[in-house]
């Protein structure tokens, strides 16, 4: 039996400008994910996956709707309490890395360690513990300018899980990686997800990254569109993808057309 | 758009950066404006103004340092400023702007920049100008209030000076833009800053220079005072240059590397900041630090010269109010007139001092001769030591005598214990044995109460019985409670018997105030001067790198840190950005207060004096670092999305 560990019902984002204009990125999404997941959240620009992955980090509150993770509804937080939510139960991983270059590899690994004032063995051993499952295990003193683009993503996906969080959420992950460095970080996520059971929801564009998640929902202005899962074929999904990516039309500039895995 | 407006718009735009340079810069021209006005202004040319012309070419000697001073902040300022913006620079260049066009802007931005301050600086003198000439007026003592006038002369050469200043200024920003490649200058910002190191020869200099230059000042005497004060000069200021350079990185580095201190809670954050911030504004901290160390230094030094001058002149005049008769004592009646006067203005007598001594001569051996001495009894002398801090009685046998130096300060030894004197009246002789010398007058010391000799009481009672009526010497004196505030009740009993020739301490005492405070005051706008504008020099740089930090603060928050930490990792480095150079200088200051304290053998009122000028100047430090820390969280906060 499988525990739900998101669930969003009806969950509505409605900007308003000054003029009084207002404009609903999202609109009423039902979303299900169960312990072990792995989701891929696409949709062209502006379709509203940015806005949903903020929701469900929440560093955004949703205009209408519930949300709950892990038996525990963010809205009802106060900052506080919210901050130290994001930092037990929520692992986050940015396109950009967000790395901070006045930290080693390792001290950046260790920041929300550090922040609950673990213990300095308990630090070390949970650091050696997810460095080891990303591979990053040999560069953990240097510095963030010394490495690259795929050791640093693996360096914030290590970050990332480091509290054991319920919850992984990546955010264009692959976006700034070549496409030799997005496979190696695919691959770690894939093994988070299949040795520790990691609950992984992934907003992306790239169909090649997408293509290593198990369910990809698609959206698109605001309103959930369409849900794909893979099979055996990783391959045969890939095509998949492309297929209902051209049903779901918009701006897909950046789709390698010709890149296959 | 044209030239002018982007310019104006790059001001604008950058205006939170600017602001607090900008304020100094006004606040500079401003006091350079009034000190010049007063340079030239007519009542003194036509030399109306009693003490002027000393005041004249202090004030000169002022304008030089904030010239000077104006100079290199601006530079570094203006310098520091533009590395900043060379993504901004790469931009222009990729819509095509020429090296020529980039020279022009920069100039332009700074003239724009410098003309603002110029007339802000002007205008904002003009305003105060009338009330520091109240001000000077008040300290010198002027009769008749220094006039306000148009200072036609003085704005020129303010507005001129300053204008050639920004125009050197902008001619020397022009040389440091656009020698970079436009790829370069793109990624500038970019670029992740190279982790701090520190050389360990270097750290261990940096201590070695601090411990000797410490060193030689605790043990300073007035002997090797001048042998001293260069080389701790310059082991303090290169230990200073290499402690922000050298010593904190190693020493925060050292920190970092206890587990169980960096691995807690937010100083993990705060110390790996800390490093890159200390390294980079080394040199702004450096500067600070010495500024501080200067302007407490020097404030400190003219309090214990203010003490020390007020002490002295508490010494020479025992009481408020001093006169003297020869030949026959003063009437009760004109006693009782000179008291009802001072009561009348509402003066509080503490005590009356009268002493009746017998004129004469005092024959030393080894040929000296002492005119100006009276002999008094030891019970007269006793009663008013016994009033007088630091005057101690004596006791004396008949043939034996004691000698009393008039002023406790510098007192030269005259009378060695053992030796004969001969005291002479008219042809009368005294033959004595002294017992030794006190320092410090029981009366004010004039004519013949200048040197007194204390004689036993029975002695001194068979001496008056042959003395001639006119060899009496009567002495008086009323000491007023809160003398320093009795001016009128000390004038109206000045006046009260025309007879007598009444001198007061408050004369004396306000003449010597005078000096010192107008040195004070003087001393004070150059000295805010440099606070003011080492404090902006700290705001600009944490402005200078708001955009990275807002950066880093998102991260974090998406990491999961409360508003709260966040707040607290932002004042713990402000905190130490704005306090380290008032620590650092502090320090200095304080050794230099030891050495000051050995050199004048006060230490007391050193070590008081110190406390007071550091206090302020901690005091004003904590209101700078308050807005600072306000406008600075609000800024990376509004970015952010949390209140901190």
């Amino acid at each position: 039996m499988t525990q739900t560990i998101l669930k969003a019902e009806g969950l509505t984002k409605i900007y308003g400008s000054q003029s009084g204009v207002l404009y609903k990125a999202l609109d009423e999404i039902r979303l299900h994910v169960e312990e072990g997941e792995f989701l891929g959240i696409m949709g062209p620009s502006g379709s509203g996956k940015t806005t949903l992955l903020n929701l469900l980090s929440t560093i955004d509150k949703p205009s209408s709707g519930l949300l709950e993770i892990n038996g525990v509804r963010p809205q009802t937080l106060k900052d506080g309490q919210l901050a130290l939510f994001r930092r037990r139960e929520l692992g986050y991983v940015f396109q950009d890395f967000n790395l901070l270059d006045t930290l080693s590899i390792r001290e950046n690994i260790i920041l929300p360690l550090a922040m609950d004032k673990l213990p300095v063995d308990e630090i070390d051993r949970r650091v050696q513990e997810s460095a080891g499952l990303l591979g990053i295990g040999a560069i953990l003193d240097k510095r963030t300018y010394e490495v690259s683009g795929g050791q640093k993503q693996r360096t914030a996906i290590a970050r990332a899980i480091v509290n054991r969080p319920s919850l992984l959420l990546a955010d264009e992950l692959t976006g700034n990686l070549d496409s030799k460095a997005s496979r190696d970080v695919m691959t770690s996520l894939v093994g988070l997800n299949e040795g520790l059971r990691a609950t992984i929801v992934m907003v992306t564009h790239d169909p090649f990254a997408a293509s290593y998640c198990k369910r990809i929902v698609f959206i698109r202005d605001g309103r959930l569109f369409s849900e794909i899962r893979r099979g055996a074929n990783r391959q045969a999904f890939f095509q998949q993808i492309l297929d209902s990516l051209s049903v779901l039309g918009g701006e897909f500039h950046d789709v390698p057309s010709t890149r296959l895995p | 758009m044209t030239f002018r407006q982007l310019a104006f718009r790059n001001i604008w735009g950058n205006r939170h950066a600017y602001g607090s340079f900008f304020l100094s810069s006004v606040f500079a021209v401003a006091i350079f404006f009034v000190y010049a006005a007063f340079i030239f202004h007519p009542s003194l040319a036509r030399g109306e103004i009693a003490g002027g012309s000393g005041t004249k070419l202090a004030l000169i000697g002022c304008e030089w340092i904030i010239i000077v001073f104006s100079f290199f902040f601006i530079l570094y300022a203006s310098s520091s400023f533009l590395k900043t913006r060379q993504k901004e620079f790469g931009l222009l260049f990729l819509f095509g702007f020429t090296r020529g066009q980039l020279r022009k802007l920069i100039v332009s931005e700074n003239l724009l920049l410098g003309t603002a301050a110029i007339v802000a600086g002007t205008a904002v003198g003009l305003l105060f100008s009338k009330l520091f000439f109240m001000v000077l007026t008040w300290l010198m003592n002027v009769a008749n209030p220094i006039p306000f006038y148009w200072p036609w002369k003085a704005i020129a050469v303010t507005a001129g000076g300053y204008f050639v200043l920004f125009l050197v200024i902008a001619a020397a920003s022009m040389r440091q833009a656009g020698r970079k490649e436009v790829a370069e200058l793109l990624l500038a910002a970019k670029q992740p800053k190279r982790a701090p190191a520190a050389s360990p020869w270097l750290s261990a200099l940096a201590a070695a220079c601090l411990a000797g230059g410490y060193a030689m000042a605790v043990t300073m005497s007035a002997g090797n005072l001048l042998f001293r004060m260069l080389p701790i000069l310059f082991l303090v200021t290169t230990g200073t240059y290499f402690l922000f350079t050298q010593l904190s990185v190693g020493l925060l580095r050292r920190l970092q590397r206890n587990r169980e201190l960096s691995h807690r809670g937010t100083n993990l954050v705060v110390l790996s900041q800390l490093v890159y911030r200390i390294k980079d504004n080394a040199r702004v901290l450096f500067l600070t630090s010495v500024l501080c160390a200067v302007v407490v230094t020097a404030a400190g030094t003219i309090t214990v010269f203010m003490n020390a001058a007020e002490t002295s002149i508490v010494g020479h005049f025992p009481q408020t109010l001093a006169f003297q008769q020869q030949g026959k004592p003063v009437s009760e009646a004109e006693l009782a007139k000179i008291e009802a006067a001072v009561r009348a203005e509402g003066g509080a007598i503490a005590y009356r001092a009268e002493v009746t001594g017998i004129a004469g001569s005092l024959q030393l051996g080894g040929g000296r001769k002492l005119d100006a001495a009276m002999v008094v009894s030891a019970s007269a002398y006793n009663g008013l030591a016994a009033r007088l801090p630091g005057v101690e009685s004596v006791e004396v046998k008949p043939g034996h005598a004691w000698f009393v130096y008039p002023y406790a300060d510098a007192a030269p030894a005259v009378v060695a214990p053992g030796t004969d004197a001969v005291f002479r009246t008219g042809d009368r002789e005294l033959k004595l044995r002294m017992d030794g010398q006190r320092n410090g007058g029981i009366v004010q010391a004039t004519g013949p109460s200048t040197f007194v000799v204390v004689l036993d009481d029975g002695q001194f009672a068979e001496w008056r019985k042959g003395a001639a009526a006119g060899t009496l010497v009567y002495s008086y004196g009323y000491e007023l409670r809160d003398w320093r505030h009795a001016g009128a009740a000390i004038d109206r009993a000045i006046k009260a018997v025309p007879s007598l020739q009444i001198s007061s301490r408050l004369a004396e005492y306000e003449s010597t105030r005078q000096f010192t405070s107008l040195s004070l005051f003087i001393a004070l706008f150059v000295s805010a001067l440099f606070f003011l504008a080492s404090g902006s020099l700290l705001f600009f740089k944490l402005f200078t790198e708001l955009r990275e930090e807002q950066s880093q603060f998102r991260s974090l928050l998406r990491i999961g840190l409360s508003p709260k930490e966040l707040g607290r990792i932002l004042t713990t480095q402000i905190a130490i950005l704005f306090f380290i150079p008032c620590l650092v200088g502090g320090l200095h200051a304080s050794f230099a207060m030891v050495a000051l304290g050995r050199v004048l053998l006060d230490s007391k009122a050193v070590f008081v004096s110190a406390v007071e000028v550091m206090g302020i100047y901690l005091a004003l430090q904590t209101v700078y670092f308050l807005v600072a820390r306000r406008a600075y969280a609000r800024t990376v906060a509004r970015d952010a999305g949390v209140a901190m």
